[in-house]
């Protein structure tokens, strides 16, 4: 990093290459098969991009790059399931069932109650809007995004527990 | 867009990033030029009242109270600057400032019973609220202009810990410039400190929600 702060393109370029290998990697760990880790990916590339300028070498590497991942991971779930919909025309219902199980296994959702977990599965995996969630699930609107809210904050307090 | 061709882009986009600043030496730039700010302007709008320096040396419950306020005010500023860069710690930060401001103050209201000084009107002035809200205004807007400029992952956070951190700094001066009575300080010192947070993260949160100013900071 601090060769790219000076301006060395392809030590840059090759930097760029191997965190996107290692943030692939922490994703896959937490979230499991899912369409959002690529995405997820290239917005904390986009993310560390902007924020090249912080880095002080001093410092260590890890804590500041998996700070911005941590960040821009929470962003992406919060991010309304419209893009999720589009993406998914599909049944969801019909999905890979081992990416699913690979999903609902994943350490970062089992840290979630039954109900938080479902809230999130739906709404912001599965692409369900809150209308839709709340039907399947029995509940009002208002509870399912209390859920979904409560879920994150949960999620966060995790990645930010976690020593990198 | 395949993720080895946005690596290409982003590479073909980078520029040398100018070397800045260790962020503890814009704290501590920031922590001396508003309080001097603050206090030169106080002066210059009114005199501190008299003897209120000695009332530090010869009443220690006096001396701790500002020093919690000293307190709170270096670790809302340590905690609003180190925020705006990625990975930085802040949690000890965010503890320790909160814990000297709920013992500022709790001194107020135990000051009901017991004040540090006796209460008294000697050396009022005349709108040290106003004075107060203003003066609090230009540390917390240079805060945020600083902490645009570098990559706030929790913009919202750290701009009300700078808003506590300078509201702070006049409130607390104002235990050496203005009358000395619980409820007045309550009233017209801590409480803008409280008005001036809240504002500030409403501002900080509709900004941020406006793609324009980010781009302006950048």
């Amino acid at each position: 990093m601090e060769q790219a702060q000076a301006g060395d393109e392809p030590a840059y370029i090759q930097l760029l290459g191997e965190l996107a290998d290692a943030i692939k990697a922490y994703l896959l760990a937490r979230f499991g098969v899912h369409g959002m880790v690529e995405d997820c990916v290239q917005e904390c590339l986009i993310a560390i991009h902007d924020a090249r300028h912080t880095y002080d070498p001093r410092r260590p590497f890890r804590p500041w790059m998996f700070a911005i991942v941590r960040h821009k991971t929470i962003d992406m779930l919060r991010k309304d399931s419209t893009r999720s919909r589009l993406e998914g025309e599909v049944d969801p219902t019909s999905r890979d069932d081992a990416a699913i199980s690979a999903l609902e296994a994943s350490r970062l959702l089992a840290v979630l109650s039954d109900d938080h977990r479902n809230a999130v599965l739906l709404t912001k995996f599965w692409g369900f809007s809150v209308n839709e969630s709340a039907s399947r699930l029995g509940v009002s609107n208002n509870v399912v995004k209390v859920r979904v809210h409560r879920a994150i904050s949960k999620m966060r307090q995790v990645l930010e527990a976690e020593e990198l | 867009m395949t993720t080895d061709r946005l690596i290409s882009e982003l590479g073909s986009q980078l520029t040398p990033s100018p070397s800045r600043r260790p962020i503890w030496q814009i704290t501590l730039l920031w922590l001396t030029v508003s309080a001097a700010y603050v206090a030169a302007t106080m002066l210059v709008l009114g005199p501190f009242r008299p003897g209120s320096l000695l009332q530090l040396a010869e009443h220690p419950r006096f001396a701790l109270e500002n020093a919690f306020g000293a307190g709170a005010i270096v670790f809302f500023a340590l905690s609003a600057f180190f925020g705006s860069v990625p990975g930085m710690a802040t949690r000890w930060c965010r503890i320790l400032g909160v814990t000297f401001l709920a013992l500022w103050l709790a001194d107020f209201v135990f000051g009901y019973v017991s004040p540090a000084l006796d209460p008294s009107m000697f050396g009022k002035r005349g709108h040290c609220a106003l004075e107060a809200y203003l003066y609090s205004v230009p540390p917390t807007l240079a805060a945020i202009w600083i902490q645009a400029r570098r990559y706030p992952l929790e913009p919202v956070r750290i701009a009300v810990h700078a808003a506590l951190a300078a509201g702070m700094i006049p409130a607390v001066l104002m235990q050496l410039a203005c009358m000395y009575a619980p409820t007045h300080i309550l009233q017209h010192h801590a409480l803008p400190v409280a008005v001036v947070a809240v504002v500030t993260g409403a501002v900080v949160y509709g900004l941020g929600r406006w793609p324009l100013f980010r781009r302006i900071t950048r």
